[in-house]
Parts: structure tokens; sequence; C-alpha cells
């Protein structure tokens, strides 16, 4: 006796969008069922079942996956932005090679060396981002976690910046001042240091 | 301290239905169980995901079958109760005895 054949677009449904998990052992269970009498119809909605069961199951995988991703990108890109903005004050603030040796431009160039580096490994990371799987065929969960830790670099140096910057602004702004004899912007104590000289 | 997993309405249904001394159980038995016991049609589709939720919570343990014609070539999964499994359904049952003793109260007032 023949076996009665199952429709084939479901179970080709059923094998490509089908849950992944015991994909054999359910069209096998189907296909028994089939052959015991089993309606057409019958087939087909267990094939839609397992097919919503699986995008259910997806969305819910890479919904979690997606805002993550989105909020660390965000805010490592929003981390970069203030640190390169702090940057860019600080370095009007060193005005003689003295400077240059104070702690507070030592941190600086170290937190900047670290934005860098953290820039760097974030646009590797967007550019070969998705490429991995493991063995299961699942999406390897380390972009994430990387993601993670180039925004606690990002973090890390650009509160450095902040703080280098307000230390700075704290004494170096009558130095700039003094230095740059009044061209030069002028930032921190400026009324007070003019005042003084008047 | 581990952490505890609960078990959804369905879940412990599957797992209930795993629970047959003839230990031969697979999707269409634990969905055919069900169907008799509850009256409540399930997809097999669903019975898979949930049996995937109690093997990754460590309360079942699956084994392949060889394939047979009969199946188009397809091996039948058979899964099995852990000692975890079996604790937890006994527990979810004790709470459900417990929960529901206002249920006999009420319904004796009703009566």
């Amino acid at each position: 006796m023949s076996a009665r054949r199952p429709p084939e677009l479901a179970r080709w449904l059923l094998q490509h969008l089908g849950p992944g998990y015991r994909n054999e052992s359910l069209e096998g269970d189907l296909f028994e069922q089939y052959q015991l009498g089993a309606s057409r119809s019958w087939y087909w909605q267990q094939a839609m079942a397992a097919v919503m069961v699986a995008g259910a199951r997806r969305v819910r995988e890479l919904l979690a996956r997606i805002v993550a991703t989105t909020l660390l990108r965000a805010l490592t890109e929003a981390g970069l932005l203030l640190g390169a903005l702090v940057l860019a004050q600080q370095d009007r603030q060193i005005c003689s090679p003295r400077d240059m040796v104070n702690p507070s431009s030592v941190l600086t160039l170290v937190a900047a060396i670290a934005l860098l580096m953290s820039w760097g490994f974030y646009v590797s990371l967007a550019v070969g981002r998705g490429s991995r799987r493991d063995r299961l065929g699942r999406r390897a969960q380390t972009p994430l976690k990387r993601m993670l830790a180039v925004f606690a670099i990002t973090a890390l140096s650009a509160g450095t910046l902040t703080w280098a910057r307000t230390q700075a602004g704290a004494h170096c702004g009558v130095l700039a001042c003094a230095c740059a004899g009044g061209g030069a912007s002028v930032v921190g104590p400026q009324p007070a240091a003019q005042a003084g000289t008047r | 301290m581990r952490k505890r997993e609960y078990l959804g309405q369905l879940e412990l249904m599957v797992l209930l239905a795993v629970m047959r001394p003839a230990g031969d159980t697979y999707g269409v038995r634990i969905s055919r169980e069900i169907a008799e016991k509850s009256g409540r049609e399930v997809a097999l589709a669903s019975v898979y995901a949930a049996l995937e939720r109690l093997e990754r919570k460590g309360f079942v343990t699956a084994s392949l079958g060889e394939p047979t014609a009969e199946r188009g070539g397809k091996a039948r999964t058979y899964f099995k109760p852990t000692a975890a499994g079996i604790r937890e359904a006994r527990e979810a049952h004790a709470t459900l005895l417990r929960l529901s003793s206002g249920l006999a109260a009420l319904a004796a007032g009703i009566g």
C-alpha cells in the first residue's frame, strides 16, 4: 500500500519555517497522523501552527536583542560624541609644554586613547555584526557583550575627560588667560582673573 | 540557591502527560493524552514548544528512536520526566490543591 502524500507546500513551510526544535520528529508525527486518516486541512492547520509558534519565538528573541543593541549603540554614540567634544575643549586649554605633563592632561591623553580604541572596536563590531553563529545555528551572544564593553570603556573615558576638563578649568583657566594674552578663548574663572588684573 | 523555574499551564499539562508508566511518550501521544483528559485540542507544535522549555529547565529528557517508514523515514523523539520534573509536578499539584480549597467552600455555598 502506498503512503498518502501530505500537502507539499505545507511540508515545505514546516521544513523551512518550522520551530527548529525536534523538527524532524514533528514532521514524522504529522506524517504518521496523516497516514492514519487525518485530513489535509488538519495537516495544514498543524503546519501553520508550527510556523506561527516558530515566528513568535523568533520575534521574542529578536525583540530583546534589537532593543538592547539599539539602546547600547545610542548610548555608545552619545558617549563618543561627548568624549570628542570634551577632548576638543581640553585641547584648547593646553597652551604651554608644561601643561602637557600636568596630571589632568596625561589622564586626558589616556582617556582619548581609550575613546579612540573603543570607537575602533565599535566600528569593527558594527561592520561584522551578526555574522557569527553557534553550532546550533543561533546567533552568538558575544557581540552584545562586546558592545557592553565598548559602552563601559566609552562611558569611563567620557567621564574621565569631563573630570579632567573640570580639573583643568579650575587651574588652567587662569593660565590660559595669562598665556593667551586675551586673544585665545578663556574658560573658567575669567571674570575673577580679569578683575584681578585691573 | 538555584532559582526556581515555574511552569505555565500548558507546560504542566505536558509534563503530567509525559509521566506515563509505559514510558513511550512522544509528541502525538502527549497531544492525544491532553486532548482526552482536558478536552482541549493542542497543536503538536505547541506541545513541542512546551517540551523544549521543559527540556531546557531540566524537567524532561529526550531520546531519539529509529526512523520508520510509516513516519516517512523520520524518527520519534521519546520524552521522560527527570527527578526534578517529578518533584516540580508534585509541588505544582500540591499548590493547586491548597489554592483550590476555597473553591469547594464556594461550590457548597452555591449548592
